[in-house]
């Protein structure tokens, strides 16, 4: 390869680092400045907000012909257990959606759909004390769902 | 102003020796492996359609991947790092498992909540697919050869300093001097560092000095990153960082330690020194770039 020939490529080399390495810099932080979440783009937000004592959270219970109310349990694994996070949307969806979307959480934590009533999506408020220990404060139903 | 945005571009852009990026991007490509290899993707398949989110890369792909799908490419991304590691086609080859990488991961995380496990290794990694690495036998130091181990540098700064510009954007400085870390610790710690989590919360300054740490870390990252001689450094202390996460809160962080380690440690090393190396290549003149490199 001839020095013009050589120089001319580590040129163009040089663009593209600036170029590639510029506009990845670039849309990190345009999308971490604009709250984006569209994986794998994210706004970084790990562990960004403060903890107090005192937490909220969501949770399925399935009603029996007999009033018996039995938690909802998803299994454990990460991709199925992270499905809990649509809780929060569950009493804005339409009927039809809050109705697919409840049917397929008792069929993934082995309760039949048919032997349930209704199923409630509870929010309980928490309180946790110095030494860890928690106590619940509060329970209100927020959503009621016939599967 | 334009004599530091100088300074930085020189340090970007010059020639840098061949092995340094095959050593980069071999060991990220160990990584995406690592990860293909040790998560079992058929759990995708089980999750319900209508479960699956799609604010994700793979939204255009409709409804749930079936199980064989997701073995065929979990199968295609790890050939494709083995042809990294043999140096067969690793342009190629390291596009592919990126992208089979990328594809997994966003369908595991396509549940409803963010995930950051896999964000690390595969922002990292995109510069990398730009990168021209050196055919079977070609030596030598080139501005091909240089730019793209630093660009993932830079990268990787980047990532650490605006996680620890959220948490400041958000919460402020009583992210760190208020009881936020010791109501995680209460709040989010495993049973088997229950007695542990419990003593860190119950006094406020060491409490408040994790707090500290992670955020300095995190702010202080572009210029550990920059000084070739402290990368190692950020290295170990990414590795304390996220383990001490993983023991008390259970949270797998494994990608970016490894992640860091991949690109941080390599090039901790002076330019004229291969990861590898049994003995040392002989030194170029010294040069302020070449320094930094």
């Amino acid at each position: 390869m001839s020095t013009t020939t050589f120089d001319a490529a580590e040129s163009a080399q040089r663009r593209v680092a600036r170029r590639v390495t510029v506009g990845t810099v670039v849309v990190l932080l345009l999308v971490a400045l604009s709250g984006l979440e569209a994986w794998p783009l994210t706004s970084f937000r790990l562990f960004s907000t403060v903890r107090t004592g005192t937490s909220v959270g969501l949770q399925l219970q399935a009603v029996g012909p007999d009033g018996t109310r039995t938690p909802v349990r998803v299994p454990a694994n990460q991709v199925m257990s992270t499905t809990t996070h649509q809780f929060a949307h569950l009493a804005h969806a339409r009927p039809e959606v809050q109705r697919a979307k409840v049917r397929a959480w008792l069929s993934t934590a082995g309760i039949d759909p048919a032997a349930v009533t209704e199923v409630e999506l509870v929010r309980t408020t928490r309180s946790t004390d110095p030494t860890g220990v928690s106590h619940v404060v509060g329970s209100e139903v927020v959503t009621v769902v016939r599967p | 102003m334009r004599g530091l945005v100088a300074r930085v571009d020189g340090a970007l852009t010059a020639p840098g020796p061949w092995f340094r990026l095959v050593e980069v991007q071999t060991l990220l490509a160990l990584v995406i492996g690592w990860r293909l290899l040790t998560r079992d993707w058929t759990l995708i398949a089980d999750r319900p359609a209508v479960l699956t989110q799609h604010l994700n890369v793979m939204a255009w792909y409709p409804g749930a991947p079936p199980a064989w799908l997701l073995v065929a490419l979990q199968v295609l991304g790890i050939a494709a790092v083995v042809a990294v590691v043999a140096r067969r086609r690793p342009r190629v080859a390291f596009l592919v498992a990126w992208l089979v990488y990328v594809a997994l991961c966003a369908w595991w995380g396509a549940s409803g909540k963010v995930m950051h496990n896999d964000v690390l290794t595969v922002t990292v990694a995109f510069p990398l697919l730009f990168a021209r690495p050196p055919a079977r036998g070609e030596t030598g130091s080139t501005v091909a050869w240089g730019w793209p181990p630093r660009a993932a540098l830079v990268v990787m700064a980047s990532v650490y300093f605006l996680t620890g510009l959220q948490k400041l954007r958000h919460s402020g400085l009583h992210w760190v001097f208020g009881d936020n870390m010791a109501w995680i610790l209460r709040q989010g710690a495993v049973d088997r560092a229950a007695g542990l989590a419990s003593f860190v919360a119950d006094h406020a300054w060491l409490a408040q000095g994790m707090a500290g740490g992670a955020l300095a870390l995190e702010l202080t990252a572009p210029l550990w990153l920059a000084i070739r001689r402290t990368r190692a450094l950020f290295a170990a202390a990414a590795l304390l960082m996220h383990s001490s996460i993983w023991l008390l809160l259970g949270i797998d962080y494994s990608p970016w330690i490894l992640t860091v380690a991949a690109v941080a440690v390599p090039m901790s090393l002076r330019a004229d020194r291969p990861l590898f190396a049994r003995s040392r290549v002989p030194s170029p003149a010294a040069s302020p770039a070449r320094e930094l490199a």
